[in-house]
Order: structure tokens, then C-alpha cells, then sequence
């Protein structure tokens, strides 16, 4: 059995068990439900995941450990997971493989041939990484500075490694070492100046770029949506999410990109490639020439998904395993072994040492410069509502993938990915949005907190969110609070009976109640001509019929007591009638000033009970712009934006 | 490792298929091993009520329900009006206008088998009518009609029945354990005495094009009407049309005839206008509400009509049945 036959066998069983894991991510019991389905395992797998992770919390999240299994496969075989295993690189192989069909040689060769592009791929990883690093770097240039005999040993070799520097070397590496330490001579004397980790931030952003949860999040939050809108078997109705257009657009780019070059964003793009490229040097089996008999046909190259030129030297960080190679070898001359390449090996990724600098100092750098704007200070924006059990703001950015599992499991759609609401920092994480789902966040789920990959969202039970059981001293979660807006509520500002939010206020007691008000109608105040013991004639104004008939009026009797009205049953142009229990014991004069009074339950919210759900805000009759409307003020997870003392 | 012997690429390519046939089973495997409550509320511990609970403590465990295999998973659960809606999501006020007093609910299951419990929720509605109100007005759309009592339908997975003053839900997790879970509903059925429906206003509509399973019974604010409660509407198939007919009895022709005066009014005010159609129906309007026909009229105690018809003639036909159907 030839190898590229397994290796397709490989590309198609992962790639379906991706689609798999997509399609039963949601709630339910049913086999084809996400029950016990490991729906998170690639993202498990990343390693780029796992660093990126355990450089921005120091820790690693148990889950997370598979990537280590993968590590070590990569160092023993390379880069393996590109080839065999991704389900996103298998799409580019395969559009690639579309895009290449029917050219001549020449031009496939063309197209397979190394680029310095390729080294983009090595910038952008150095970069997301820098910017994960920031607060960890600082915290051990802490350590070094906070620990004497540490800091004059680093101190003295820096010095040196400066001297050696500046009269110049001729080794490129040891040159390299030296800007090496010199640069962290630079840091550690900047940690010496000032506490570089109030300055220094990091954030997760690797989740933007890399392959996994980009690839979980187009196929989840694009392509099933529009794949499902005719056919209604995954979901119970249309899905929407915000944003769905960039997402997909991106996505979209980057396999059509697949026919002008293929594997264009492996090449180029990939962080996870990237970083298996770094690894992949030490790998102990490779891609090689066995001997010098390579009659140059090139024929190995035709169809090299890496471009990584296995006639020649060929390049150990760019060779994605794909064994083309070997199968297009008509003299067997190319092999899997583990002894170097007859024709010689580029081991190290093609970068600058100006590129190197430039990305990593970029990557330390973003972050503090992005939150110079204050969002996660002083200016956080109250529409950013996170779903219960999220991280306070700093933690959960630290955390999140932005691969859109917590908002593809939401059975309500009300997880949505956020657009810049939340900074650039926070693209495409998870924020609520009551207005697009079927519902608010339903009281009984917890399922977007089980589901996260990094526990940016930890794991809660139902007793936890609801203030149950042991966390009934906590109270239950609250991921933010519902405002009435007294300018747009039917019974604040219109004078309208209305009465929804309250009605389907899920907590309970209910956090939204209701304070009754009677309100003299436009043109109400009217005299009284005759009166009967169930209804009177008025003069002047001429009523509609009938408009007051529905329950909600009242006649207000102005020489009777403030607290007594009479409830209206019907009325004509000049007439009203009241209930039986409200008869007049004494007739009102005539000429008596009446007036006729609007029942209003005003809502009001608990500030205790409200959880935020925003329930209220989903079911609010004034669909616009809504008259009550949940912001992220009073949420558990941030001690500072609560109001309650 | 040499590329060129092809069987060297013959073993390793069947290790890898090997590998990747236990990566699925593993797979497999582990879609058996979860936490069912991460996918249902939640189950309390065994023996215990929640304690935001506020119905009566005093009352049955349920336990008597429990069929051969079965065994109590939880203890009981008891929900009173102030707490129904930490129990049933969104649903709450529907039962609470239609009378709740008390809701018991426990999970039986088998100590074998975690994943496949069934749940029963035993909802005392205060009376027999309440009852049935509240399971005509939210019958499943896979409702499959059962005769195990006058009112009981069950669906893939789950049993809905009135028995006396109790609506009662049995939901399995599993559609495998749909016989336990009638076994427990005949269980339920045969163990507590009960009393019928009083629900004679059901054998008034007519049975021509009649859709029994769509009678229903409206408690309050029917089609938004604050002063209307105590209304069965029904559908009916007339030539292909699918028309809604409603039926109301009130205390006295008086209150009856009172009362369609002021649901026509309430029409009105609402942008309905009134037709000069005759029907032939003394009393009767036809009222046009925006593309919509509302027959309303009046006989002897009861109030009755056609409720937002497409077809006007229609729903003037279904009018005259209706309204020779009522004695």
C-alpha cells in the first residue's frame, strides 16, 4: 500500500471526524448530540493552543495536554500533524490539488518553488507569541532582578556578550547570541529601571491566525449556518451570528488562495505550521536524498505541498510529510529516514535578524498599546456581556481561542462573536447578543462553560450559576443587569399597558416586578352630564368607543378619595360604563370633574435577582431598539462594576 | 525507515490505518461517558428537595410510580407558584394563570445504565379543567394520540396525560425507554383516583372537518382580550382551509351577549372593521381584521365564532355549523 494513499485515507478520516465533531455540538442526549464526543480534541491537540495558553497564565489547562503527545510525534516524525492530520490544511490540499490539475510541469514546479514568503508564516508566530509572553517575561525579569547572585551572573555575561558584539564576530550564530543577550540585558535593565509588569500586558491572540479554531469557527459559525438555512436538520431555526461575513471571509480567502498557490496558507500564514517548522528541524526522521544518482527531473517537486525542495537542500521547517516526494521518485532517490539529506538540509527557518526583532518587539508591544484605549480599565464597554462563567476580562482574554464553541453549542444563539465592541483584543471572542438569539441565556444551561477548549469560560455547574445548594452565600451568577429605559417602555413613556418583560422575567422571585400607576389619559379630564349607578354621561370631549374598554382604564372620581377608582367595562362618544363591583353607591353630580385613568405596571428591577439573562430584553414588544436592555454593569465576575454594596 | 522496500510502505501504512482505526474507536467510546446534567437541569442529590423549593413538603414522594427496574435517582422535587419558574424556564406563567398549586417531580433510572432515566412531573392544576388547559395549549407537534385516559398523547420520548386535577409529564433521556415510560403513566393512571373533565363544551363543535387533537383550552387573555378567559378554540379544515373556531361559556346569556358586544369593540379599537355581511345568525358580526375574518356572536350562555380566518366565506360557513352545533 503506497504511503499517499494512507496519507489521503489519514486526511479524509480527520477531516470527517472534524465535520463530525462540529455537527453534534449541541445540546442533547441523542447520539448525534454532543453527549460525551470529544468535540474539542483538535484544539486539545494544537500545541500553538498549549504555549500559547501556558505563556499567558503560567499554567497549563489539563485538557490541553494531548498537544504534548503531538510535540513529541512532531519532533520524532516533523511535521506530521500539517500533512496527516489538520482538517483545515486538508481542505487547502485538496483545493490546491483542484487549482494545480491540468498544468504543465513547468508551471506546478513554478508554483512549488520556495519563496522567501514563507518566512512570513515564522514572523507572525514570534509575534503572537511576544504577545502572549509579556506579562510572563516581565514576572521572571522580576525574578532575575529580585534575585541578587542571578542578576550579576546575567549582568556580567551580557556585558561581555556586548563587548564580543561590537567588535564584531564572525560567526552569524554567535553573533546572533549576542544580540540575543544583549537584548536581554536590555530588559533586565529596563526591569531594573522600572516594574516592567505594570506596563507589560498579554493577551491570547493566536486564535485569530491559527489554523484550528480558525477552521472551527468558519465551519460552525458560516458554513453549517448557511449550509443548514434550507434543509433545518442541525438547527431548529435559521442561525445568525454577527460578524459571519468576516469570518467567512476570511476563510473564503484563504482557500481560494489555494489556486494560485497551494497550501498558500500553510506556506505563508500559519502560525502552527510555524511552530511545527521550528520543531520540525529536530526531528528524528526526514524527508531526504539517499544519494547523489538525482537525475534533477524535478518530478518530486511537482507536487510538493510544502514547497520545502526535496531535490535540493531541502528546507526541514517547510516539508509538511505530504510524500508526494516518494511516490513521484521514479529512481528512488527520495526517502523517509532518519539520516541528513545527501544533497544537504536547511534546518533553520529562513528569518532576518531585523524581521526577528521587528515581530517580537511588535508583539510585546501591541498589547500595551492597545490597552492604552482603557477597555479593560476605566472605559470597558457595558455592551460587552460575557456568557456565565467567564473569566474577568483580563483572564478570559488571556484564554480565548475565538474558536466559536461556546457560540455554536448555545442552544439559544445568543452567543455571539464580537466585532471590535470589545477592542481589537477581543475580535470574535464570545459576547451576548439578546436581540439576535431565539432567547435570552437560558436559566437552566450551562453548556458554553463546559464547552470551552481553555475554561475562559470554567466549567460551572447549574447550582453554581443559579446560587444554589453550596453557592446559595454567593448568590447566583450575574452576567449583567437589565435598565429600563423609561424613554422607550410602553408604560413609562407612552402611558401604554404593557407588561411582557416582567411576565418573562425566568428568576425566581422575579427581578423584574412591577409598580402600579394610574395616569390621567390625553384629554381625559372630562364634567359629568348624568349620572347612573354603572355608568355616566360626560359633555364636551367625544370619547372613542370603546377604547377604553379593555380592562386597563379607570374613572377617577375627583371629589371621592385618591385611592378610589371605578374600572371601565365599555364606553360610547359620551358615555362610560363601569364594572358591577365599582357601581356609584352615591351619584356624582352633574358638573362633577371626572377622569378617566390608565392602569400602568410600571417594571422595575431587582437589582439583587437580576442575573442578566436578558430574557427581558429578547421578548420586549419594542423590537428596535429595546425599551429594557441588559448591559455587563453589576456582573459577578468583576468585583469593580458592582453595584450593590 | 527506507521508502523503497514496498513492504516497509505496506506495514507502516496499515500501523497508521491501525492507529486511526483505535483513534476511532476511542472516539466512539468516549461519546458514552458524560454528565447528563450537563444536557437537562440539573439532578439533585439523592434523598434531597432544592431548598428554594415552596411547595408542601407533605405530600407524595412519587416513588409509588416507579416500575419494575426503576429506582429513584433523585429525591422529589416540590415547586409552588413562587418557584415553578427555576423548574420549568420561560413556561411558568402559562401555569400559573391556569391555577397551579404544586408541582412534584423525581428522576427514576437504572443503577446499570446512568445515561437512561425518565423524568415525572406531576402538576396539581387545582381542578380537572386547569389541567386540561394547560396540556391542550402546549401539545406537541409529534403528538401521537393515546387511549390510555381521555386526554394523553405521547411523542418519541416522552407521555403527556390529565388524570383528575393532575397534568402530568413523563420525559424519558432516551427515546429506547419509551415503554417504561408508559408503564409509569398507566402506573400513575391506575394508582391515584381521579375525577373527568369537565369539558362538555368540547362535544359543541362540530365533528365535520373538526382536528380533535387541536381543541384547546384558553384560561385568560384570549387572543389578547384582557375581560376573555374560559375559551376552547378548535381547528377545523374547511375545503382545504385551515380556520380556528372558539367557544365560551359564560355565566348568563346576558354576561354572553354582553361580552361579544365587547369583544367586537375590542376588535374595533384594534383597526377591525365591521362587515354587512349576514349570516343569518341573529346578532352576528363578520368583522374584517387587516387580511383576517372574526365571526363573533352570541347563544344562549355561551359566546362563540370564527377566530382570524384567510377566507371570509369560510369562516361564515363555520360560523353557521357552530352555531346549529350549540344547544
Amino acid at each position: 500500500m503506497k504511503i499517499v494513499i494512507v496519507r489521503r485515507i489519514s486526511q479524509v478520516f480527520f477531516f470527517v471526524v472534524f465535520l463530525w465533531f462540529c455537527i453534534v455540538s449541541s445540546l442533547g442526549t441523542e447520539w448525534w448530540r454532543l453527549r460525551g464526543w470529544p468535540v474539542n480534541w483538535f484544539l486539545q491537540l494544537d500545541p500553538l493552543v498549549a504555549l500559547g495558553t501556558v505563556l499567558t497564565t503560567g499554567t497549563l489547562y489539563s485538557g490541553l495536554s494531548w498537544a504534548l503527545a503531538v510535540l513529541v510525534l512532531t519532533v520524532l516524525f516533523g511535521r506530521f500533524f500539517c500533512g496527516w492530520v489538520c482538517p483545515f490544511g486538508s481542505i487547502h490540499h485538496f483545493v490546491g490539488y483542484l487549482g494545480r490539475r491540468g498544468k504543465p510541469l513547468s508551471r506546478s514546479l513554478e508554483l512549488n518553488r520556495p519563496h522567501a514568503g514563507q518566512a512570513v508564516k515564522y514572523y507572525v508566530l514570534l509575534f503572537l507569541l511576544c504577545a502572549a509572553s509579556g506579562v510572563l517575561a516581565a514576572r521572571i525579569l522580576r525574578l532575575v532582578f529580585d534575585t541578587p547572585p542571578i542578576f550579576l551572573a546575567l549582568a556580567a555575561v551580557t556585558i561581555v556578550a556586548a563587548v564580543l558584539t561590537v567588535r564584531g564576530l564572525r560567526s552569524n550564530r554567535r553573533k546572533a547570541y549576542g544580540i540575543f543577550l544583549l537584548m536581554l540585558g536590555f530588559w533586565t535593565a529596563a526591569a531594573f529601571v522600572i516594574p516592567l509588569e505594570q506596563v507589560i500586558r498579554s493577551s491570547l491572540q493566536s486564535g485569530l491566525l491559527d489554523p484550528i479554531p480558525l477552521v472551527y469557527r468558519s465551519v460552525n459559525l458560516v458554513l453549517l449556518p448557511l449550509l443548514d438555512s434550507s434543509t433545518r436538520t442541525l438547527f431548529v431555526g435559521q442561525r445568525y451570528y454577527e460578524g459571519a461575513w468576516l469570518i467567512g471571509a476570511v476563510f473564503l480567502v484563504a482557500v481560494l488562495l489555494n489556486l494560485k498557490t497551494p497550501r498558500f496558507y500553510c506556506r505563508y500564514v500559519c502560525p502552527l505550521g510555524a511552530l511545527y517548522g521550528v520543531l520540525a528541524r529536530l526531528s528524528l526522521w526526514k524527508i531526504g536524498r539517499v544519494a547523489d544518482e538525482c537525475t534533477n527531473c524535478r518530478l518530486c517537486e511537482a507536487n510538493c505541498e510544502g514547497a520545502c525542495e526535496p531535490a535540493g537542500r531541502i528546507r526541514v521547517p517547510e516539508c509538511v510529510l505530504c510524500m508526494n516526494c516518494l511516490d513521484e521518485c521514479r529512481h528512488d532517490v527520495i526517502a523517509y529516514r532518519t539520516a541528513p539529506s545527501a544533497s544537504g538540509e536547511v534546518l533553520v527557518p529562513d528569518m532576518s535578524r531585523r524581521g526577528f526583532v521587528l515581530a517580537g518587539v511588535s508583539g510585546l508591544a501591541v498589547i500595551p498599546l492597545v490597552r492604552l484605549g482603557g477597555g479593560m480599565s476605566h472605559s470597558w464597554n457595558p455592551e460587552v456581556i460575557r456568557p456565565p462563567g467567564a473569566l474577568s476580562e483580563a483572564d478570559f482574554i488571556a484564554r480565548c481561542l475565538k474558536c466559536g464553541q461556546c457560540m455554536r453549542v448555545c442552544p439559544t444563539n445568543v452567543v455571539q462573536p464580537c466585532g471590535l465592541q470589545a477592542g481589537l483584543e477581543g475580535l470574535w471572542t464570545p459576547v451576548l447578543d439578546f436581540r439576535i438569539g431565539t432567547s435570552g441565556c437560558q436559566y437552566n444551561c450551562t453548556a458554553c462553560s463546559h464547552v470551552c477548549p481553555t475554561a475562559a469560560l470554567r466549567p460551572i455547574s447549574l447550582d453554581e450559576k443559579l446560587g444554589r445548594g453550596g453557592f446559595a452565600g454567593k448568590g447566583p451568577i450575574r452576567i449583567g443587569t437589565a435598565f429600563v429605559d423609561h424613554g422607550r417602555c410602553l408604560p413609562w413613556a407612552m402611558d401604554k399597558p404593557c407588561i411582557v418583560c416582567q411576565e418573562n422575567c425566568p428568576v425566581s422571585p422575579k427581578a423584574i416586578f412591577v409598580r402600579e400607576h394610574f395616569a390621567t389619559v390625553r384629554d381625559g379630564v372630562v364634567e359629568v352630564k348624568s349620572a347612573e349607578p354603572l355608568s355616566i354621561r360626560i359633555g364636551g370631549t367625544v370619547l372613542k368607543p370603546g377604547r377604553y374598554a379593555a380592562g386597563d382604564h379607570y374613572l377617577k372620581v375627583s371629589s371621592e378619595p385618591e385611592h378610589q377608582r371605578r374600572r371601565i367595562v365599555a364606553n360610547g362618544e359620551y358615555t362610560v360604563s363601569l364594572s358591577p363591583e365599582h357601581r356609584f353607591a352615591e351619584l356624582p353630580a352633574a358638573g362633577t370633574r371626572v377622569e378617566i385613568q390608565v392602569r400602568l405596571q410600571r417594571p422595575q428591577v431587582d437589582l439583587e435577582r437580576c442575573t442578566g439573562c436578558g430574557v427581558c430584553e429578547h421578548e420586549c414588544p419594542v423590537t428596535g431598539r429595546r425599551a429594557i436592555r441588559v448591559t455587563a454593569e453589576n456582573e459577578s465576575r468583576t468585583r469593580k462594576k458592582s453595584l450593590l454594596l | 525507515m527506507d521508502s523503497r522496500p514496498a513492504r516497509t510502505e505496506t506495514y507502516v501504512g496499515l500501523v497508521i490505518l491501525f492507529t486511526l482505526a483505535v483513534i476511532a474507536a476511542g472516539i466512539f467510546l468516549k461519546q458514552f461517558h458524560y454528565d447528563a446534567a450537563l444536557f437537562a437541569p440539573a439532578v439533585p442529590e439523592t434523598g434531597s428537595a432544592p431548598a428554594s423549593s415552596a411547595g408542601s413538603s407533605d405530600g407524595p414522594d412519587l416513588s409509588d410510580y416507579a416500575t419494575a427496574g426503576l429506582s429513584p435517582m433523585s429525591g422529589v422535587e416540590v415547586f409552588g407558584p413562587e418557584t415553578l419558574s427555576e423548574k420549568i424556564d420561560g413556561k411558568a406563567e402559562m401555569y400559573l394563570s391556569a391555577g397551579f398549586k404544586e408541582l412534584r417531580c423525581r428522576r427514576f433510572g437504572r443503577s446499570d445504565r446512568p445515561n437512561e432515566w425518565l423524568e415525572l412531573f406531576v402538576y396539581d392544576m387545582d381542578n380537572p379543567r386547569n389541567a386540561f388547559a394547560v396540556f391542550s395549549l402546549q401539545k406537541r407537534a409529534d403528538a401521537e394520540e393515546l387511549s390510555i385516559v381521555r386526554f394523553s398523547y405521547r411523542t418519541s420520548n416522552a407521555l403527556y396525560l390529565v388524570h383528575g386535577r393532575h397534568y402530568v409529564e413523563i420525559v424519558a433521556s432516551v427515546e429506547s425507554m419509551a415503554e417504561d415510560v408508559l408503564a409509569v403513566g398507566l402506573k400513575f393512571i391506575q394508582t391515584m383516583p381521579a375525577e373527568g373533565a369537565n369539558v362538555g363544551e368540547i362535544g359543541l363543535f362540530p365533528p365535520e372537518g373538526l382536528d380533535p387533537s387541536s381543541v384547546a383550552l384558553h384560561v385568560s387573555d384570549v387572543f389578547g382580550f384582557s375581560e376573555l378567559d374560559n375559551t376552547f378554540t378548535a381547528s377545523y379544515n374547511v375545503d382545504g382551509v385551515t380556520v380556528t373556531a372558539f367557544l365560551s361559556r359564560r355565566k348568563s346569556p346576558e354576561d354572553a351577549a354582553r361580552m361579544a358586544e365587547a369583544y367586537r369593540r375590542f376588535l374595533v379599537e384594534n383597526g377591525a372593521t365591521v362587515t354587512d355581511a349576514n349570516l343569518g345568525i341573529e346578532g352576528a358580526r363578520v368583522l374584517k381584521v387587516f387580511d383576517t375574518f372574526e365571526v363573533v356572536f352570541s347563544k344562549g350562555s355561551f359566546l362563540a365564532g370564527v377566530h382570524e380566518a384567510d377566507d371570509g366565506d369560510v369562516a361564515g360557513r363555520l360560523a353557521v355549523r357552530l352555531h346549529q352545533g350549540i344547544r
